[in-house]
């Protein structure tokens, strides 16, 4: 129907060839004392993303809403159990995803231009962004299961580089090593969801179409209300397992704190608005399955809720500016997956889709106060920065009233067409809405205590960074400004309260109305859409003032040992003992007793053994190998020989 | 008679050589190089004629058994499987023999006969289609592995190729007098018909035959606890020589298992098919967690093929078609990816004289060639998607998931994450971290990378092309349905003569 549909695999080809001609660049340059030049190497970096992003614009433009392109280029795993393809699929939700994905892509690569400068590693960070963003689109991309699983463990891989990206730092690469295996760990779930899928639907279980219309075949009905019931809930539960660890949700969500280790740049793509959604888009992309598994939505909802609200309590404890956004990020995709719980999926994308902007905009504006005091990210040694960096407090101030939900804000549409679905999500709704909301006051305090640390007051710093402190060059300063507009203005798309306004949505209908409306057969109607607004608006203020209030005063002064203490770092690292409880100490003792007591012991008795051999048989030591294997050889065949023959004559 | 020639060649190959002076280095250097090169390119040039039917040698009457009234054939089987094990090896070797200099010096003609002869005994182990022919070519592996440790080996060089020698020796003999005895009872010793004669024999005797070939196999792998010679050969061979060992001679334990025991023994398999697995799941978790405590790099990587290897022998025993199209790939992608990391192994044990990986630090900036090359077989190793082993452990788990259930499936999965642990920790302790000196570091040999990195390259081929693999594999596994019996027809009969 669309001849263009098979030029698809040019978005995901484009950053492809980015990360490999860069890659190939980079190591022609790796033994010289110089790299090549930024300027060039820049262009380059930034020109692949930009195209793909030129080309998603393109298709996105070419075809109306609730159709799709999908086109299958090769054969990839075929045999007559199995078969996978190398297929693309264009529809609405993965146009929206394509668009900012490319689009935010490209804006911080842009970034990482000039906040890379001067480093030695400058194309190989380049090279790891496009391979990246190529993992990234196949993810999003990809019409079937197991090439999102090639994305997924893609942008792992990718993550994992570019936390460890400052190598010669230990630290460093421990928190990418954390990170590598914590993902693994959600990875084995994700396969075996598949697993599940291919066991319950056949070949149909791989591709999203066709695993779409054999759920929704009523011929089919009879199986999945029936007998595939386990299959369903084990597919859900292991796809679910595999979205806590990439999305950080508990009890796998250990790792995205950590991964602060790396650039900020990637702190704001990677592990802000791109790699860590994509739990939340294989949930809508699954929408069908996961509606069949009541108990596993249950739990999506309770963890998205409990990761959400465990997380904005550690925002507050958090004196590294880089680590109260990780943890802010950790809250609000448990707001999304409280959003896909409650079935509502649409409105779960579309706080991924804010989110990306406001958090991208925070991240950057973070970067931006990083790289002018040369290093810092301790909040306790900030402070009256908005008078030496005017611009990037408006930039960051633009993704603070966005984050705590400022009416008109990006995030203010999103967060509010979530409180509202869980609202009236079902008989546990309001309950489910209350706490939410608590985590919604708790959000505008965190952030404004952020907010009140860096910008209000005087500095308290070093005169040295003081003085230091500048503006950031343009190719920064240009992503940031259009993200800062983006989280102000990206929520008109689908704001609730304006007729007409909801072009999102509509876009949304038809990979997810079916399944949202499978799980709420009858609307609920609750209060007016204009009190939640209200309500919203004022946890928005509310925490704001008292954040405002608590911290303008009780700026910390004294500089402790870095990090939380006491009971704030018990409640942050809560998980990471657990980890180290129910798996990290399990491996280690079971590695410890097959090492030491069996694998010792193994090799201990071997060398007794060859002691009698070799001391009992000093001339065979002198004839060669081979000699010594005839010898042996006779002597146990001819033994093996005669209890054979004695066991034939008794039988 | 093209596979008459194939089995010929490497043995011809070791001939010629040996008609070089010894002090001409760089003549037998070129020469074998050029004979290894010819010998894959021939290997390809067969498996790219392969056109979905196998291919059988005319059989030649040998000898008769002593002592029973079978008479041995020369007869020689190919299909895509033994084909793919025969190119694998031929590659392996063309990078090994290009390498072997580093490790070899003046004695390079010998080391690179040793090696022909050790390529043409396990060509014979992958085409016969005789099972006393097999057996002797299984045994025609020792001298030739042994010798190659105990004379171009480390510090422990005799004690490792003695162990290995007597290890595998101790595993086979048992087989040698089963062999014997099917000879006695069957009359012949061709596979197919040893398989059908032997429904008339009893069950008991049956039983105790399988054991015998399985334990060959279960050593050859190895399979816990059978791997004591494993660690100690492979640290203590050259870097080249593990390579070999570890790449493609395990995989004779393995095909063994698809190629031998699985026919003749049909329904023992069934019967006594759990206990492999378990020792198969074992071994996968038991490799892995050992391999996470080891410094040596060399030991690391045995203890991961151990575990590797175990889940072939899993998959192998789920007896389902999927599964075993998998094992057949893990066995080609693993056998790439151990031989890569072993040669790279090497490399730093020559810069610095120590293989603990904690010697070591700060390698990906000083060394950045050798690092990129060691990531990226690493990454093949740990199976990331788009290598061609993601495609093997996802055959395999999913074919586990279906027989065995979501249970052994996760156990078996365990071993991908904690292959993942074992491979960061060492990637850690070698390329991140402090450089243990400053400026430019040594740097890959030019030679070494023209031998390592088309190993790594066919990995990331095949991973997005294993049709390649698959597709010639679907020639005799293809048709396998779920019982046994079948799974692994050989019928000569129906096989094209070339």
């Amino acid at each position: 129907m669309y001849p263009i549909a098979s030029y698809l695999w040019l978005i995901p080809a484009l950053p492809l060839a980015g990360a490999i001609l860069l890659g190939i660049i980079s190591q022609l340059y790796a033994r010289r004392d110089f790299g090549p030049s930024e300027r060039s190497m820049g262009i380059l970096a930034v020109a692949f993303p930009a195209l793909a992003f030129a080309v998603t614009v393109f298709f996105a433009t070419r075809f109306p809403l609730g159709e799709s392109l999908r086109s299958v280029i090769a054969p990839w795993i075929v045999i007559d159990q199995v078969s996978v393809s190398f297929g693309f699929l264009f529809d609405d939700l993965s146009r929206i995803m394509l668009l900012f994905i490319t689009g935010i892509g490209a804006l911080i690569t842009l970034y990482s231009v000039g906040y890379m400068h001067g480093d030695r590693g400058f194309v190989r960070f380049m090279a790891y962004m496009n391979l990246f963003l190529f993992s990234m689109i196949t993810l999003v991309l990809s019409d079937n299961l197991v090439l999102t699983f090639l994305g997924w463990e893609g942008v792992g891989l990718c993550s994992y580089l570019l936390i460890g990206f400052w190598h010669s730092d230990p630290a460093n690469g421990a928190a990418a090593n954390k990170a590598f295996l914590v993902n693994r760990a959600g990875d084995l779930g994700f396969l075996l969801g598949i697993f599940a899928l291919i066991t319950l639907a056949g070949p149909s279980g791989i591709s999203f179409p066709e695993l779409k219309a054999w759920l929704l075949d009523p011929e089919n009905s009879s199986l999945i209300q029936g007998p595939g019931q386990l299959l369903i809930l084990l597919a859900t539960f292991f796809l679910f397992w595999g979205c806590t660890a990439k999305s950080a949700q508990i009890p796998l969500l250990t790792w995205l704190p950590d991964a602060m280790a790396g650039p900020t740049p990637v702190s704001a793509l990677i592990h802000a608005a791109t790699m860590v959604t994509s739990g939340v888009y294989l949930l809508a992309r699954l929408s069908d399955l996961f509606v069949l598994s009541p108990i596993v939505m249950g739990m999506i909802a309770v963890i998205g809720l409990g990761t959400a609200m465990w997380a904005a309590v550690a925002g507050i404890f958090q004196d590294d500016i880089k680590k109260v956004l990780a943890y802010s990020t950790v809250s609000q995709l448990g707001f999304m997956f409280l959003a896909a719980g409650c079935g509502a999926f649409d409105a779960a994308i579309f706080h991924v889709f804010t989110h990306a902007f406001f958090k991208a905009a925070l991240f950057l504006g973070a970067g931006s106060v990083i790289h002018a005091l040369a290093g810092e990210q301790d909040l306790r040694r900030m402070g009256g920065l908005v008078k030496s960096l005017p611009i990037t407090f408006i930039i960051l101030a633009s993704g603070w009233i966005a984050i705590i939900g400022i009416p008109g804000t990006a995030g203010f549409w999103s967060k509010d067409l979530i409180l509202e679905r869980v609202y009236v999500s079902g008989p546990m709704g309001p309950v489910l809405y209350f706490a939410a909301l608590a985590t919604a006051i708790l959000t505008a305090l965190y952030m404004t205590r952020m907010m009140v640390l860096a910008f209000a007051g005087s500095f308290r710093g070093s005169h040295h960074t003081k003085d230091h402190a500048h503006e950031s060059p343009l190719s920064m300063r240009i992503p940031m400004l259009v993200l800062a507009a983006g989280s102000l203005l990206a929520g008109f798309v689908w704001a609730g309260l304006i007729p007409g306004l909801d072009i999102f949505g509509r876009a949304l209908a038809p990979i997810v109305g079916n399944a949202q409306h499978l799980f709420h057969p009858a609307e609920h109607h609750g209060p007016s859409a204009w009190i939640f607004a209200a309500a919203g608006t004022a946890a928005a203020v509310v925490g704001a003032i008292s954040g405002w209030i608590t911290y303008i005063r009780r700026i910390p002064s004294l500089l402790g040992a870095p990090g939380p203490h006491g009971l704030a770092k018990r409640w942050t690292l809560a998980f990471d003992s657990l980890h180290f409880v129910f798996a990290i100490l399990p491996t280690r003792v079971a590695a410890w007793i097959s090492d030491v007591l069996v694998q010792r012991t193994f090799e201990g008795l071997q060398i007794l053994a060859g002691f009698f051999v070799l001391d009992s048989a000093s001339v065979i030591r002198k004839l060669q190998v081979s000699s010594l294997r005839l010898q042996l050889g006779l002597t146990l065949g001819l033994g093996l020989l005669i209890s054979i023959l004695i066991l034939e004559r008794i039988s | 008679m093209l596979l008459h020639i194939l089995l010929a060649s490497p043995f011809v190959a070791a001939f010629l050589l040996a008609l070089i002076p010894g002090r001409f280095l760089r003549a037998s250097l070129v020469a074998s190089t050029g004979l290894a090169s010819a010998i894959a390119g021939f290997a390809l040039f067969i498996i790219s004629g392969l056109n979905g039917s196998p291919i059988a040698s005319d059989s030649i009457s040998w000898f008769t058994l002593p002592g029973t009234t079978a008479t041995v054939h020369y007869s020689l089987f190919a299909d895509g499987f033994a084909l793919w094990m025969v190119l694998l090896t031929a590659i392996l070797v063309t990078s090994v023999i290009w390498i072997g200099k580093t490790c070899a010096g003046e004695r390079y003609k010998g080391f690179a006969a040793l090696v022909f002869l050790l390529e043409g005994a396990l060509f014979g182990c992958f085409l016969a289609s005789d099972a006393v022919l097999f057996f002797l070519f299984f045994e025609l592996l020792v001298p030739p592995a042994a010798l190659l440790i105990s004379v171009f080996g480390g510090a422990g060089r005799n004690r490792a190729a003695i162990l290995f020698a007597l290890y595998t020796l101790l595993g086979s003999a048992p087989m040698a007098i089963a062999l014997w005895a099917l000879a006695t009872w069957t009359g012949t010793t061709d596979g197919m018909q040893i398989a059908t004669a032997l429904a008339a024999i009893a069950p008991e005797k049956v039983t105790l035959l399988f054991f015998a070939f399985a334990l060959a196999f279960a050593v050859k792998t190895p399979l816990f606890p059978f791997h004591g010679w494993q660690a100690e050969a492979y640290s203590e061979a050259p870097a080249p020589v593990t390579a070999l060992l570890s790449g493609a001679m395990a995989k004779v334990g393995v095909f063994g298992f698809l190629r031998w025991t699985m026919p003749i023994f049909p329904n023992e398999v069934v019967e006594y098919g759990t206990l492999f697995i378990l020792l198969g799941l074992a071994t996968v978790i038991y490799g892995a967690l050992v391999a996470m405590r080891q410094t040596d790099i060399k030991r690391i990587l045995a203890f991961s093929s151990l575990s590797h290897l175990g889940l072939t022998v899993v998959g192998a025993f789920t007896l389902h078609d999927g599964a075993i199209f998998g094992v057949v790939v893990m066995m080609v992608a693993h056998g790439f990816s151990a031989g890569a990391l072993f040669l790279l192994a090497g490399i730093p044990e020559r810069w610095n004289g120590t293989r603990n990986i904690f010697a070591f630090g700060g390698l990906a900036s000083q060394s950045p060639r050798f690092s990129l090359l060691f990531m990226l077989a690493c990454l093949a190793a740990v199976a990331v998607p788009g290598t061609l082993g993601f495609v093997g452990e996802f055959l395999i788990l999913q074919g586990i998931w279906q027989t065995f259930g979501p249970i052994i499936a996760l156990a078996a999965g365990l071993g991908a994450i904690l292959s993942a642990a074992y491979t960061l920790r060492m990637v850690q302790a070698m390329l991140f971290g402090k450089a243990t000196s400053t400026g430019v570091g040594p740097e890959i040999r030019k030679s070494e990378m023209v031998a390592i990195f088309p190993l790594i390259a066919i990995l990331f081929v095949l991973g997005f092309a294993p049709k390649l693999v698959l597709h010639s594999v679907e020639s005799t596994l293809g048709q396998a349905p779920s019982s046994v019996a079948n799974a692994i027809p050989e019928n000569a009969p129906n096989a094209t003569e070339r």
